[in-house]
């Protein structure tokens, strides 16, 4: 759906993106990670249309961008990190607006306004006044505008910021639903936790590059050094660390108040054989397992501790 | 289909309280200038009438009225179209849409072009004041307004392209009343100057009326002068210069108003598509690949 080859965007002697490439396959939720100042507005400016590329393609669905971006606009449905709203102007009419600017006959605007509205949630405020909106709905009333034209692909930029928990969660659900509906999802947002929940794959940016892409399981797995395994027993602490000391691939040991922490280096049937000893020694375990790798981390490991 | 973005701001604009602020003080404004002429009229008479056959000259202060509120207020309600669209952060969501950079511009100059004729609409009620005395015909009155739309549309364009090109709606009206300015007063010195330094019979003829062109109050005048059988543009400008043999001049001092008229309609358009072109996003990525064309095959041919 979304093929970005060599793709290369200079501010005069700064460069924001620097030949990245990435693809984006149909249907996918690709969420877009990276440190302020990485190129993640500028790439999908570019990818929207709104930005001329120094170098290299961007092709949506088989269209080149900078080609014919009369076709690129019907396939794509853009949200801006920052939009305004204009002032007396209700929300149908808003929507009316954008239909129209998208070509949609003004017989067939209605009902696809009302589904719409319902999808995000805002039927109840058809007939109020755009400012009178809260941020998270206007936040989702952005959402509803951008799928007017039902777009293949959808270019959110950090669609939850600025938001409060409880919108937050609001505009997840919406972008839950739109990725039942098939629609290709690039997204960029600070918020880790959420994207690794709803997104199929990960791109994370540094410094215009493409630092990393895959699932949020493969980076995590072709990232993570460590491999952090917990465990923790009923009771006798100090005998299975007596034992996991004299385990030749455990390399160091993280002692809590009621568990323990390994940082181990075998294979799995090497970590199976560790667990084998800890039982035949009969110490009484409640837990035994490795330690999921966060996000965060991982992408704190990327980008060299720079902020998001 | 009726253009979005007319349709919104037409939508917009008659919510507001702006345009209906505007329009009473026009009107107001109108008003008081048809007061002031009779007033003063009747004021010189001997016995405080009014002479109906001086109403023709209501028909100049009304005109000259009308003139210069529109000169003023075009660029304040056009100025701010597209630099006001960036400013509330919603030209991005424009751009994406399906609407092409021409189609946005001329939504915003028609939206202004259409309250600029609500304006000189709702006048006609104070203009029928010279009909009542007669002297002036509906035609001449009709010709006035295709005039004034005129130079609104020229001024329309010119205030939409500072608008495309400036971020911040000050600077783009600032720049549209300069850019009247050297319309009105520049090209009026660069005209009145040589006549009085070297002498109206040193100067040309044709020189004068291609200078005067662009000028829209002296044109204005120029309009009133055929409606109302006067010669002042003629004999201020014309007269003591050297006259000259080609007939289209001799035609052209008599009509500059027409040659201001194609001059206005020319500028317009050709900011109107400056404009649409400056807010085109791939405008730039075209040309770019043009050039990287152009320079391919020098490459290959060396």
């Amino acid at each position: 759906m979304l093929e970005i080859k060599e793709l290369v965007k200079n501010y005069g002697k700064f460069t924001a993106v620097d030949h990245l490439t990435l693809s984006v396959g149909k249907g996918a939720v690709c969420g877009f990670v990276g440190p302020n100042g990485a190129g993640k507005t500028t790439t999908m400016r570019i990818m929207a249309g709104l930005l001329k590329a120094t170098d290299g393609s961007v092709v949506i669905d088989g269209v080149e961008v900078t080609k014919n971006p009369r076709a690129l606009r019907e396939k794509i449905g853009y949200m801006p990190d920052f939009f305004g709203v204009y002032d007396n102007l209700k929300v149908t009419e808003y929507m009316d607006f954008y239909a129209g600017a998208y070509g949609i006959a003004y017989k067939e605007r209605g009902p696809i306004i009302d589904n719409l509205l319902e999808i995000v949630d805002l039927s109840h405020k058809k007939e109020s006044y755009v400012d009178s909106l809260s941020r998270g709905m206007k936040q989702r009333l952005c959402l509803a505008r951008s799928l007017v034209h039902d777009p293949e692909l959808l270019i959110l930029d950090e669609p939850a910021s600025g938001l409060d928990p409880r919108a937050r969660v609001e505009i997840k659900e919406v972008l839950k639903q739109l990725q039942g509906m098939g629609k290709t999802i690039v997204i960029s947002s600070h918020i880790l936790p959420e994207l690794a929940e709803m997104c199929t794959e990960i791109c994370i940016i540094n410094g215009g590059k493409l630092a990393a892409q895959g699932s949020v399981q493969e980076i995590m797995q072709k990232l993570s050094q460590k491999r952090i395994i917990h465990v923790q027993p009923l009771g006798e602490k100090e005998k299975m660390i007596q034992i996991l000391k004299e385990q030749p691939f455990i390399r160091s040991i993280i002692e809590n108040s009621q568990d323990v922490d390994f940082d181990f280096a075998g294979t799995n049937e090497q970590l199976a054989g560790v667990l084998k000893q800890l039982v035949l020694a009969d110490i009484p375990l409640i837990s035994f397992k490795e330690k999921e790798g966060n996000l965060e981390e991982v992408f704190m490991q990327i980008t060299g501790g720079e902020s998001v | 289909m009726m253009n979005p973005v007319l349709r919104r701001e037409t939508i917009t604009s008659l919510r507001g309280w702006k345009n209906y602020a505007v329009l009473t003080f026009y009107l107001f404004m109108m008003t008081l200038g048809a007061f002031i002429f009779f007033y003063s009229s009747a004021y010189e008479s001997y016995r405080f009438t009014f002479d109906p056959q001086s109403v023709v000259y209501l028909y100049v202060v009304l005109g000259s009225i009308q003139m210069a509120l529109i000169v003023l207020s075009v660029p304040a309600l056009t100025a701010g179209s597209i630099s006001g669209e960036r400013e509330r952060q919603t030209l991005d969501l424009l751009l994406v849409t399906k609407l092409s950079p021409f189609s946005i511009v001329i939504g915003k100059l028609l939206s202004s072009m259409a309250f600029v004729l609500l304006l000189i609409v709702s006048t006609l009620p104070v203009f029928s004041i010279v009909f009542y005395f007669g002297s002036v015909g509906i035609g001449s009155v009709l010709t006035l307004v295709c005039f004034t739309l005129t130079t609104a549309y020229m001024l329309g364009g010119i205030s939409v392209f500072f608008s495309c090109i400036y971020k911040k709606t000050v600077v783009s009206i600032m720049l549209v009343y300069i850019f009247t300015g050297i319309l009105c007063f520049g090209t009026l010195i660069l005209v009145v100057l040589p006549m009085a330094v070297r002498g109206g019979n040193q100067v040309s003829n044709t020189v004068t009326l291609f200078k005067l062109i662009p000028n829209p109050g002296v044109a204005f005048f120029s309009l009133i002068d055929g409606q109302i059988g006067s010669n002042i543009i003629k004999d201020v400008f014309f007269e003591y210069t050297q006259p000259s043999k080609n007939s289209f001049i001799q035609w052209g001092a008599e009509h500059l108003w027409i040659l201001h008229i194609i001059f206005q309609l020319v500028v317009g358009s050709v900011f109107i598509a400056l404009a649409a072109g400056s807010i085109n996003p791939v405008r730039e990525h075209k040309q770019k690949n043009k050039r990287a064309k152009t320079n391919g095959k020098g490459k290959s041919e060396v």
